[in-house]
């Protein structure tokens, strides 16, 4: 486990952020912090990044208790704020060079750090900007490479999407994807819960201070295997059912309203594969389409039950 | 640049913000028109490098330190503000190397324009009549600037330190106590040394002899190496390091061998008197940074309920490591003053006491008793309106109200009911008699206890019922 959270206990002047929080976290998932505003995910990162101290219970890194060794936790951890600063007046590499050369101990490794964490997020072409001119996006994107700069085992990131245009969000749901692919861990809280859903392989509900759920949502996190399709046919279903289920990549399939719904490995087949093997298998497509997995309805329906069982 | 960023980072990163090619060949530009125009307009029977001489003290006090007390303010409040100091926290850059980075780097072009100014004013010194003392004066010029400088970064990390992270903190307020402090610096350094100029007038310290100017040089030096291990401890604490205030404990003891150094006569090493006269200041400076710290520490109901805990477990180490700096310091002033108490009590000795209170029968044992039980009284009374100000609903304006509360008992109200004779609810008032000297304050004292602890109960009432 790179995160282990017992009984920690958070509070403010005015209020109980984080009470009794308990949970773990292992190497190499991306796991979506949801909840409402000032359900305690911000302080959550913090204290997991040794940057507040909670009234009581422990959390380790790696190993690393946050109070008693807050330094080898920075080391490990590389976090970006929801609100994060850069320096506008420098350049992106100036930038990138002095958080390097203040966050990596082995000197004779910084120079490979920095053209690494470059490549990672894709900004090679605006190294020589000041970091004042850029776009939101491209800030993000900068304010990820300073977070990952020296390599740490674990990243988090607060709202990382907030405020970033379509295409920028993608771009950025892809560098999660390429970032967990390396092994890193990543925690990530954000507002959209469909963009998480693209990366996420588990869910942290937060409400009220308390965590409601944490659970599992894809089992391979590097792969993010599976893809739920729908098609529309106008053949008999059960027939349809027996012949799609031998296709290569298929794991589930099932009918629901007139409609097929294939649960695809996309290790072994690709989207474009299998409806490939559908028209050879000439197999009548009248519709296609990827459906998300609904992390939205899945948040719902946790804080729901968790709002009912507080009342009673 | 790259060996720099190798050997401190911070320091690299100020020199690529603060110094551009602009700004370098601005600052030496604009001073060199100036000797040159002290040149020009200087008549034949002056000499020139007088006048340089006074401009460029002057330019060194303008740009160096003034201009620089607001830089290096700015340094971290900056930081802050523009949410880069989370960074900061979590770089692997040691405390010491932060602190050395923030203090010369942040101040890098100040640093830039004083030493232009240093150097003329060094070199016009050999024209002057003393230039010895010219040339002392200019190395305690380079000590007052480190330490002045220090300081506002001292001040601003623990003014970030007590702040809602979404505020935004204006560095007006540092830098206007950074100014007051540096005023009343200048005060007594003028008075010792620039007024006496010429005279070569001396200070006794610990039996030795030693003339003002040096003096000077060397208390500037050592108080400036303590405000660096001051700016040292308080980076730990910004890069989460958990220390107790053993520093802090260690200051106080050194102030206190330092200032007993000042009443020794010569050729003793321990006199009653001069234990009495400075263990009487050092209460008065410890009741005073009790305030102080008080106004400027965090105080959040977080933190004493954490201390709370710690002390019900038996946890001292962990309650010590919390401990706010005004809460081990008002012990030393109640210890500082309970001796100074018995020192006349028994020996009859106090003669800054006697100086002060010349109208008052310090004979009298009992009202001298009262006079120090009413003072931790009223020190009471204020702490725990300080607090109660603070663990209200509206805690961002307690300092700010505690202030003016302050400024109202002890200034305002003694001087429009002066004939009131109502003096000794506000305020220690030796000539009221004993009963009014210790019954007043004590039920102020009770009755601000009794509400603190009516409040503690609502909060921690409020936090159950939430959970």
């Amino acid at each position: 486990m790179i995160i282990t959270v017992s009984n920690v206990t958070f509070d403010y002047p005015e209020k109980r952020a984080l009470n009794q929080v308990s949970f773990q976290i292992e190497q190499g998932t991306i796991t979506a912090l949801v909840g409402p505003n000032g359900s305690g995910k911000t302080t959550l990162l913090r204290s997991i990044a040794a940057l507040s101290k909670p009234m009581s219970g422990e959390i380790k890194v790696n190993g690393y208790d946050t109070l008693l060794q807050p330094r080898e936790v920075h080391r490990e951890t590389g976090f970006l704020q929801d609100l994060f600063g850069l320096y506008d007046t420098l350049t992106v590499y100036q930038c990138l060079s002095f958080m390097a050369y203040s966050r990596i101990t082995d000197q004779d490794n910084v120079e490979f750090a920095i053209e690494n964490a470059i490549e990672q997020v894709g900004i090679a072409g605006f190294l020589h900007k000041k970091v004042g001119v850029l776009s939101r996006g491209m800030r993000q994107r900068v304010g990820i490479a300073a977070a990952i700069v020296h390599q740490p085992n674990l990243l988090l990131l607060d709202e990382p999407a907030s405020g970033l245009d379509p295409e920028a969000r993608y771009e950025l749901s892809k560098l999660m994807v390429n970032l967990a692919e390396k092994g890193m861990t990543i925690i990530v809280s954000s507002h959209i819960l469909a963009e998480l859903a693209d990366y996420s392989t588990h869910m942290l509900v937060l409400q009220d201070g308390n965590v409601v759920e944490h659970k599992k949502l894809k089992s391979n996190p590097i792969s993010r295997a599976f893809v739920y399709l729908e098609i529309g046919a106008e053949q008999d279903l059960t027939l349809l059912l027996d012949e799609i289920k031998l296709f290569r990549g298929v794991t589930e399939i099932l009918s629901m309203d007139e409609k097929i719904h294939v649960k695809l490995d996309t290790l072994i087949s690709s989207k474009h594969q299998f409806l490939k093997d559908l028209i050879m298998g000439n197999i009548s497509v009248n519709d296609f389409s990827e459906v998300k997995v609904n992390l939205q309805d899945e948040y719902i329906k946790t804080v729901s039950q968790y709002k009912l069982n507080k009342s009673r | 640049m790259k060996n720099i960023l190798k050997f401190n980072p911070e320091l690299a990163k100020n020199i690529w913000l603060e110094l551009s090619p602009q700004r370098l060949v601005t600052m030496p530009a604009i001073l060199l028109l100036f000797v040159f125009l002290i040149f020009s307009l200087n008549s034949s029977e002056d000499n020139p490098w007088e006048t340089v001489h006074f401009f460029s003290f002057y330019g060194f006090i303008f740009i160096g330190i003034l201009w620089g007390m607001k830089t290096s303010s700015d340094a971290i409040l900056d930081e802050y503000n523009d949410k880069t100091w989370d960074w900061q926290k979590m770089s692997s850059i040691g405390p010491w190397k932060l602190a050395l980075g923030k203090l010369i780097g942040s101040t890098i072009y100040n640093w830039y324009g004083a030493l232009i100014c240093w150097g003329l004013f060094m070199y016009s010194a050999t024209y002057t009549d003393q230039p010895n003392s010219e040339l002392k004066t200019g190395f305690l010029l380079v000590t007052i600037m480190i330490g002045l400088h220090g300081l506002m970064i001292l001040i601003a990390l623990q003014l970030i330190r007590r702040t809602n992270a979404s505020t935004k903190i204006k560095s007006n307020r540092i830098f206007l106590t950074g100014l007051l402090f540096a005023g009343v610096l200048s005060s007594i350094f003028s008075y010792l040394t620039f007024f006496d100029n010429g005279s070569n007038i001396q200070l006794t310290w610990y039996g030795l002899t030693i003339p003002t100017l040096d003096f000077l040089l060397f208390s500037s030096v050592v108080y400036t190496l303590w405000i660096l291990a001051g700016l040292y401890r308080s980076m730990r604490t910004e890069l989460q390091f958990t220390d107790p205030p053993s520093w802090w404990l260690f200051f106080l003891i050194f102030h206190f061998i330092f200032q007993y150094g000042f009443f020794l006569p010569i050729g003793k090493m321990f006199d009653l008197s001069a234990l009495s006269t400075t263990l009487t200041l050092l209460f008065v400076e410890t009741l005073l940074l009790t305030y102080l710290l008080a106004l400027s520490e965090n105080k959040d109901i977080v933190l004493f309920r954490k201390l709370i805990n710690a002390l019900k477990s038996y946890d001292f180490p962990t309650f010590y490591k919390y401990v706010p700096l005004w809460l081990i310091t008002l012990p030393i002033a109640k210890i500082a003053g309970f001796l100074v108490l018995l020192f006349l009590l028994i020996f009859d000795e106090n003669q800054v006491l006697k100086t002060f209170l010349k109208d008052y029968d310090l004979t009298n044992k009992a009202e001298i008793t009262g006079f120090y039980f009413s003072i931790l009284l009223f020190v009471v009374r204020d702490l725990g309106i300080l607090l109660l100000l603070n663990f209200s609903n509206r805690p961002q304006r307690a300092d700010t109200s505690m202030l003016v509360y302050l400024v109202l008992i002890y200034l305002i109200l003694p001087t429009l009911t002066s004939g009131l004779e109502i003096s000794v609810i506000l305020y220690p008032d030796i000539t009221q008699g004993i009963i009014p000297l210790i019954g007043f304050p004590m039920v102020e004292a009770i009755a601000v206890v009794y509400f603190l602890i009516k409040k503690w109960q609502e909060i921690s009432y409020n936090y159950q019922q939430n959970f």
